[in-house]
């Protein structure tokens, strides 16, 4: 470590990084597993080198840390769980089926969660236990965000699912933050075994939107041969709230993942979704829904990584940017020398309602295989004056009918539920309400 | 009366000194029905867009009195609520909303204006299907995205379904028949004479006397160079179906120099 010269810090960014490496140390001495503190204390290390990520960073050229450098955060501040009722979190709740893990403020609330009636024999769910959650290893790519998610480690969950198993109810993870300026770090690691099928939710809401917090997680999910795993990731933090997330999925062959993030909260927001087809013939679909205003920005990157025959993936981000909302849009397709047939396909929509709204789109392709189909889309622009008179000619109002189009905009990636109504009403509610 | 158009002079909003509209007059009362024909770019897409609202335009002069209200003081919505209809030359797509969302909440804002409760899901289907055999449209017509695939003459035939959904009082067809094949015509016009009625006026706007053909209107125009230069029955479409405009453009022209 000696030889490498720490990098220049902002006298803001140095701050921040010494309060939360004392949350670190705080936490060393409450949870003193040896493996965690290793990881954590080399994890400090790390962080002095690499320093906070600036917009002189070529992945932070349009995504400005600043808002949250000038905040101070707390760590589990809380001893105790905070009690709270199934009918205070009801609202966040969907009105089907699920397996349902609550955990408030960082807790696993046993109280709160359910469905356990629908876990089959072959899944098995650990929590909070520090043997598993040290086993995801960062890779030396791992930005700044992931290291202070290893600094401020303190829980996981570990989910394993055995092979040839389908779990029919979606897994409901449902993160609540009750506590103003307290950081979370979530874990999640996910095993799915050959031939299985799991769907996945993960979610994240502040009790009241008073509430200011900032989760920062990392999500890994290892797919099977022929496994199938959907998963969606719903961020509906409070706006004032900061959003940073990590999920990587390494699929064998056959595999087929479909991830969707939704993002509706939070003033600043990142969602990083990585995805390795390490297998032939693996299928990987990810698309995104992102509705900002005001003064929120909001990142959505995915890095699709084709490493085997014939793989396969498709992609549709749409975002609508109201106010003075920033969105900013990075997508990589990868594609190694070998994996031919591999074929790609990424599109980017925005829809500015505002001519201070403003998006960054930046999709990009790397191509080493010379029998590839790859391709990507990307727009932007303004609501169109041709369609609103259309419809103001059919009576509809001016703003009904901006809402109309609006909406179908916004809600074009929600058609894969199709064959899971309820599940696709209950998101419509829940990004119409925010519209 | 039901429409008075006086003196109507528009431009192009934020091009000053090319006037479009160059003193139009019009006058069209309950249950008429009004041709109007003329070269291309003589207005007459300017017309029907100023009598629905579009905000392009800028009148500059004159004033149009629909059913005793001062039309252009109206936004396009109000008017369209009011009764006018314009079906457009060229219909347009909207992704992602299907025609029974669309036409649902165009039929319901017309009929709160009307004083009217609105149409349920199942209210609003039920009549829809009913127009939907009338005008002979595809089944699925309703689950698809507001014009979205549609073939230009679909597109036509789905501005008629609308109209004949909202029941207006005032019909302002912009070119409905050009693109359309004989039996998609015939659709067209027996969709226009199924809502003719002694309250309901049409403005036909067509370059065919095919359409008219089966329409007859009470009224034909020829519009050029932004005015109504010559009016007459339905003979005149034969004239000029023979002739041209040639003829009736240097008379016009003469006449005017002669006035000057
Ligand atoms: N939005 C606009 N911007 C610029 N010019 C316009 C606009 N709208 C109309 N014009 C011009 O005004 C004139 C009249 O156009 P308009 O579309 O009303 O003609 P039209 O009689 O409908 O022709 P056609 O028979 O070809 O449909 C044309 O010269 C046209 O180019
Ligand atoms: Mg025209």
């Amino acid at each position: 470590m000696s030889s490498i010269i720490p990098r220049k810090m902002s006298p803001a960014a140095r701050q921040f990084l010494d309060k939360i490496m004392a949350l670190s140390d705080a936490l060393n001495e409450r949870m003193a597993v040896k493996a965690l503190i290793e990881k954590r204390q080399a994890a400090k290390q790390q962080l002095l080198t690499m320093g906070l990520p600036t917009r002189k960073d070529e992945d932070w050229q349009y995504t400005s840390i600043q808002s949250l450098l000038q905040q101070a955060f707390s760590l589990k501040h809380v001893q105790e769980p905070i009690e709270l009722t199934t009918a205070q979190i009801q609202t966040f709740l969907p009105n089907f089926d699920t397996i349902r893990l609550v955990f408030v403020d960082g807790f696993f609330s046993e109280q709160l969660s359910g469905g356990f009636d629908f876990i089959p024999d072959g899944l098995s769910i650990e929590m909070a236990d520090a043997d598993a959650i040290q086993t995801i290893n960062l890779s030396e790519k791992a930005d700044a965000f992931q290291w202070m998610n290893e600094l401020m480690l303190d829980q996981g969950v570990t989910i394993e699912l055995d092979a040839r198993v389908s779990v029919e109810a979606p897994l409901h993870i449902l993160y609540i933050q009750t506590q103003t300026a307290e950081v979370l770090s979530p874990r999640l690691q996910v095993r799915l075994g050959q031939s299985s099928q799991l769907q996945l939710l993960q979610q994240y809401v502040c009790l009241t939107e008073e509430v200011t917090t900032w989760v920062n997680g990392i999500s890994h999910i290892t797919v099977g041969e022929n496994a199938q795993c959907k998963q969606l990731v719903l961020q509906q933090l409070s706006q004032n709230s900061f959003y940073f997330n990590h999920q990587h999925f390494v699929q064998a062959a056959a595999s087929h993942i479909e991830t969707s993030y939704i993002a509706l909260g939070a003033l600043l927001s990142r969602h990083q979704s990585v995805a390795t087809q390490q297998g032939d013939a693996a299928e990987t679909d990810q698309d995104s829904i992102v509705l900002g205003r005001g003064q929120q920005v909001m990142d959505t990157r995915t890095l699709t990584q084709h490493q085997a025959l014939h793989g396969h993936s498709r992609q549709l981000h749409k975002l609508v940017l109201a106010d003075e909302a920033r969105g900013v849009f990075n997508g990589m397709i990868e594609v190694a020398k070998g994996a031919q047939k591999t074929d790609g396909q990424m599109d980017t929509k925005s829809l500015l309602l505002s001519p201070k709204a403003k998006v960054d789109a930046k999709p990009q392709l790397e191509i080493y295989a010379d029998d590839v189909k790859c391709s990507h889309g990307c727009a932007a622009g303004q609501i169109d004056e041709d369609q609103i008179f259309y419809a103001q000619a059919r009576g509809i109002r001016r703003s009904d009918a901006m809402q109309l189009i609006t909406q179908a905009f916004l809600l074009e990636p929600l058609d894969k539920w199709q064959t899971q109504p309820e599940m696709q009403a209950w998101l419509t509610k829940l990004i119409v309400q925010k519209l | 009366m039901l429409l008075t158009v006086k003196n109507l002079h528009a431009q192009v909003a934020d091009e000053i000194d090319k006037p479009i509209l160059k003193g139009l007059n019009l006058d069209i009362k309950p249950g008429e029905v009004h041709a109007i024909m003329g070269p291309n770019g003589a207005g007459k897409s300017t017309l029907s867009s100023v009598l629905a609202g579009r905000e392009d335009y800028e009148i500059t002069d004159g004033t149009v009195e629909f059913s005793g209200d001062d039309l252009l003081a109206l936004s396009p919505e109000e008017r369209a609520r009011k009764g006018v209809f314009l079906a457009f030359q060229y219909p347009v797509e909207i992704p992602g909303v299907s025609n029974k969302l669309f036409m649902q909440t165009a039929v319901n804002a017309i009929r709160e204006e009307n004083g009217l409760p609105a149409l349920d899901m199942f209210d609003f289907d039920r009549y829809a299907q009913s127009k939907i055999d009338l005008l002979k449209m595809p089944k699925d017509l309703l689950d698809r995205s507001v014009n979205v695939g549609f073939s230009g003459g679909e597109k036509k035939r789905n501005d008629i379904f609308q109209m004949a959904l909202l029941e207006p009082k005032l019909c302002i067809l912009d070119e409905t028949d050009s693109g359309l094949d004989i039996d998609a015509m015939k659709v067209v016009a027996n969709g226009v004479n199924s809502l003719r009625s002694p309250d309901r006026s049409f403005i036909v706007v067509t370059h065919y006397q095919r359409l008219l053909d089966y329409i007859k209107p009470d009224f034909v125009h020829v519009l050029f160079d932004g005015k109504i230069i010559q009016s007459g029955g339905f003979e005149l479409v034969h004239a000029l179906e023979e002739k041209g405009y040639d003829d009736m453009i240097q008379a016009h022209q003469q006449l005017q120099h002669n006035q000057k």
